[in-house]
């Protein structure tokens, strides 16, 4: 996956009730320095490939499972 | 030698707790701190929602929350029960931590230089292995500030004169916990002064829909049970291991947590923060309350009560009242959507307390446990008795089905009550 939008709804459909929201919580700060809000993302939200990378990481931390 | 008229030692009798019950309140208190029924899925659900936060120094409030808990009541229990001896006041710390089901520790190993205690009965430690399996670091925060603060108090000394450490945790893989206790007069914690009980009302009680509930009768058979710590410290009932909390230590690290993060991000900050601390109830309401709900102390006391769903949902909220979290009741209700309404409610008491009137509500858990109620009885068909499996937890609280709240009143921003509005999506 190469896009916050389609990581973020990943981890919606594959993770539990929580999930989403602790990813939030462990990427607030470089989410805020990127200028993207995860309750306002949409499929053209972009971002720094660093982020992309930490964003593709913690996801697979939080769901339990390697984000495709 | 003769032994005849030798007297026997006398046994040693843990002196008993000195708790205090106030039903006009629905609430219960300890040296006038007062005391909460929690679960140990609550308790390391909402302290992980908390170290999520990598990027914030959440051990100071962790351990300043349970320093400024443990000082207050001691301090104030060792003075009005006239305790000055410091091993019989040791005594009484020790029991109360017992009784509270927190674990044992044995503080004979303390003087008034520090020291150590190590303990394999914590159970902030056993509760994150059994949840979260094994941790990277020591997890038993309130233990570690329980003791600084117990120890200060018990030499009368200032509140922040032990800094305290824990080196060692059963949930890292260690046989025994161990923490370190130095007299420093310096803390490495915030320091935080208790506001005891807050600022409570004279209760209103509004109507309600006919129910052949026993409000009362359940209030007292509930708040008569003796549900403390056995001998490990530790209280199995309803599925949970239960503790008798301090509702001063919630509030303070659920508020801390997102004044921390409000501080540094605004809004976005508390629109992280108030998700996590809802869904904490939601985690403490479908173990907790599911487990109150299918347990046979429920199907002798309460059940035969019970004709309707509708009288579920009443019965479950008179089972509340008798947690110390406030006066709950339930003004309107229909499968479609309810009315809660809380007096006092211990988030919004405490709020106020430490930091004057909210700008926004801060009831977290218990917008997050009245869903509950609702997933469970409407959605959840609890009078089935379903197992209670991650996969449940997911259907009550995921689906499209599942209820959502909005805030009616709130009392912490300046209203009489605090209120929800719970819905159908």
């Amino acid at each position: 996956m190469t896009s916050v939008y389609n990581i973020v709804m990943w981890v919606k459909r594959s993770g539990g009730v929580k999930s989403i929201d602790r990813l939030r919580v462990k990427l607030l700060p470089r989410a805020m320095k990127e200028g993207i809000y995860f309750s306002k993302v949409t499929p053209s939200t972009s971002c720094s490939p660093e982020f992309l990378v930490a964003l593709k990481a913690t996801a697979s931390a939080v769901v339990g499972k390697p984000c495709p | 030698m003769s032994t005849a008229n030798a007297k026997a030692p006398a046994p040693v009798i843990p002196p008993s707790i000195p708790a205090s019950l106030d039903p006009a309140h629905c609430r219960a208190a300890v040296g006038d701190e007062p005391m909460i029924f929690h679960c140990h899925h609550y308790n390391t659900f909402l302290q992980q929602s908390i170290q999520d936060a990598e990027y914030i120094d959440s051990r100071r409030f962790l351990v300043g929350a349970a320093n400024e808990v443990a000082f207050g009541q001691l301090s104030k229990l060792f003075r009005e029960e006239d305790i000055t001896d410091v091993s019989e006041r040791a005594r009484m710390a020790e029991t109360l931590f017992q009784w509270a089901g927190f674990g044992r520790v044995d503080l004979s190993g303390l003087t008034d230089k520090g020291g150590v205690v190590e303990t394999p009965h914590s159970h902030y430690s056993h509760a994150w292995k059994v949840k979260m399996g094994e941790a990277d670091a020591p997890v038993d925060f309130f233990t570690t500030g329980w003791l600084s603060g117990a120890l200060a108090a018990i030499h009368d000394k200032p509140q922040g004169w032990y800094s305290s450490e824990q080196t060692h945790c059963i949930a890292v893989g260690a046989e025994q916990n161990r923490y370190e206790l130095s007299a420093t007069g310096e803390p490495d914690f915030d320091l935080y002064k208790t506001p005891g009980m807050g600022p409570l009302t004279d209760h209103k009680p509004r109507p309600i829909p006919e129910s052949p509930v026993d409000y009362e009768g359940i209030f007292t058979a509930l708040t008569g049970m003796e549900i403390v710590g056995d001998e490990t410290g530790s209280i199995p009932a309803f599925g949970v291991y239960l503790t008798r909390h301090y509702a001063n230590y919630y509030n303070r690290i659920s508020f801390e947590f997102s004044r921390e993060l409000e501080r540094c991000f605004g809004e976005e900050g508390v629109s992280v923060a108030e998700p996590l601390l809802v869904e904490a109830g939601h985690v403490c309401a479908f173990n907790t309350f599911g487990g109150i709900m299918i347990s046979p102390e429920w199907d002798a006391l309460i059940k035969p009560q019970l004709k309707t769903q509708e009288d579920w949902v009443h019965g479950m909220v008179a089972a509340v009242n008798a947690l110390g979290w406030g006066r709950w009741q339930v003004t309107s209700l229909s499968p479609d959507e309810a009315v809660f309404a809380i007096h006092d409610d211990y988030e919004a008491v405490g709020y106020i307390a430490n930091y004057g009137e909210a700008a926004y509500p801060v009831s977290f858990l218990a917008k997050g446990a009245a869903l509950g109620i609702m997933n469970l009885v409407y959605l959840g068909d609890v009078h089935e008795k379903p197992t209670f499996t991650p996969e449940f937890y997911q259907r009550l609280f995921k689906s499209n089905d599942s209820y959502e709240a909005e805030v009616l009143e709130n009392r912490a921003g300046g209203d009489e009550v605090t209120a929800f509005r719970v819905f159908r999506r």
